[in-house]
């Protein structure tokens, strides 16, 4: 019994050290603090993503027009990616809608568009002040206009193994396409 | 010596610490909002002056992470702090009872939530600035104070106007971050055009202001949206509410 609990000490204590804050590099988005609901209703701080490269894009689900048009870039994508990427890489849609984007809503938006977990996760959070502090570490920009309705940038996001912004399609300065030669560059 | 300066000191802070005023909620019309339309502000409570110096350092000192000499670039540009002669000391540039200035939106926003605060919304700072002003026309006062250079040092956080509510230097003083500030006057083309630059010189903007005259507010808007969450300006400061 004694041995089983150092056993799970020792454990946590290497989880820690894997995912602390202190690990991060100062110029990581994963110093955030911030919690976050993911699509199984579990909170999550960013700094879980740490160890695999992420393709990140802020949507949200009641969105006609430009947020499928979104999960569609990061599909291509992910279909383009090499094969040394193709098993590493994590996709993540953040909602700036954590009113109306449940983590049921989140799993049927998932479901409807072939998003599986955990390849594809859905984070959001009912925490505005949060939400806008992902958005303005990404460079993305979003505006409610009337019930459930948003205006907002457009573009997915490169972020290496430890959160640090590689590369990004917001305001079409590059294509999906551009951004995968960014991964391979080490900083 | 020593002792009666941190008494001040101690003054000063309890001072500056001043209690929040209760802003009873309202309808009004922002100069850019849903096509003209009014916006409902729910009933909120408000520092009554921007935070200090003094109560910044104090913040500081308990968050280490927030010190110029520790805080992240991608939180706060290199002025961060800047008037600030060290990472723990204000020296004679920054008075205790002065506005923390040179602050990012990100140590701002986490300021506030150590207070179990946050930052006003556009549409809460706006609710309240569109207040009356006792014995003052406020447009051109306000216009005054933004043909003035910032001075060296900034004065008391209670030396602004005072608005018939009892907030304190929401004008005459700096400027203050809002919790959404970068979301003025995103048009119906951001879905095309992502990081949204045109749309801040693009005069044609002007045509969806709700009251045109209103040239102060126009400043406002305008500044709101040339900022990015690190910029670290040097009258820009903040305040919370709850």
């Amino acid at each position: 019994m004694f041995k089983l609990f150092i056993f799970l000490l020792l454990q946590a204590s290497i989880c820690f050290a894997q995912t602390g804050p202190s690990e991060l590099p100062n110029d990581s988005i994963y110093q955030v603090k911030s919690k976050w609901d993911d699509q199984f209703g579990k909170k999550i701080e960013l700094a879980s993503l740490v160890g695999k490269p992420v393709v990140i894009s802020m949507i949200y689900l009641s969105c006609k027009f430009s947020c499928p048009t979104t999960v569609m870039h990061m599909k291509d994508l992910q279909k383009m990616l090499p094969e040394h990427l193709k098993n590493e890489m994590q996709f993540v849609l953040v909602s700036f809608d954590g009113k109306h984007d449940t983590p049921a809503v989140m799993r049927k938006y998932a479901e409807k568009h072939a998003l599986a977990f955990p390849k594809w996760r859905f984070l959001t959070s009912k925490n505005q002040q949060d939400v806008r502090e992902l958005s303005s570490l990404i460079d993305f920009k979003y505006k409610q206009i009337g019930k459930g309705d948003f205006e907002h940038s457009f573009g997915i996001v490169a972020l290496d193994e430890r959160g640090r912004v590689l590369g990004s399609t917001i305001g079409a300065a590059m294509t999906e396409k551009d951004l995968i030669p960014l991964f391979d560059t080490k900083k | 010596m020593k002792k009666i300066l941190a008494l001040l000191l101690i003054l000063f802070h309890s001072a500056a610490t001043a209690s929040q005023v209760e802003i009873k909620g309202g309808v009004f019309t922002p100069l850019y909002g849903s096509a003209k339309k009014t916006v409902k502000v729910s009933t909120f409570s408000m520092d009554v002056t921007p935070v200090t110096n003094a109560d910044f350092l104090a913040f500081v000192n308990s968050h280490s992470e927030w010190r110029k000499s520790a805080v992240s670039p991608i939180f706060a540009e290199a002025d961060y702090l800047r008037r600030w002669i060290s990472p723990s000391e204000l020296g004679p540039d920054a008075l205790p009872d002065g506005p923390v200035v040179n602050v990012s939106w990100f140590a701002a926003k986490a300021y506030c939530e150590s207070k179990g605060m946050r930052l006003p919304t556009v549409n809460e700072w706006e609710y309240v600035a569109s207040r009356p002003i006792p014995g003052v026309d406020v447009r051109k006062a306000i216009l005054d104070w933004y043909s003035e250079p910032t001075p060296a040092v900034l004065p008391s956080v209670n030396s602004g106007f005072k608005s018939s509510n009892g907030i304190v230097s929401l004008h005459g003083l700096i400027w203050e971050w809002t919790l959404d500030f970068n979301s003025a006057m995103v048009t119906g083309e951001s879905r095309a055009d992502g990081s949204l630059d045109k749309s801040f010189f693009c005069g044609a903007g002007s045509a969806n202001a709700a009251d045109k005259s209103d040239y102060a507010a126009f400043l406002r808007f305008g500044f709101r949206s040339s900022l990015k969450a690190k910029y670290t300006v040097n009258n820009l400061g903040f305040r919370c509410v709850k």
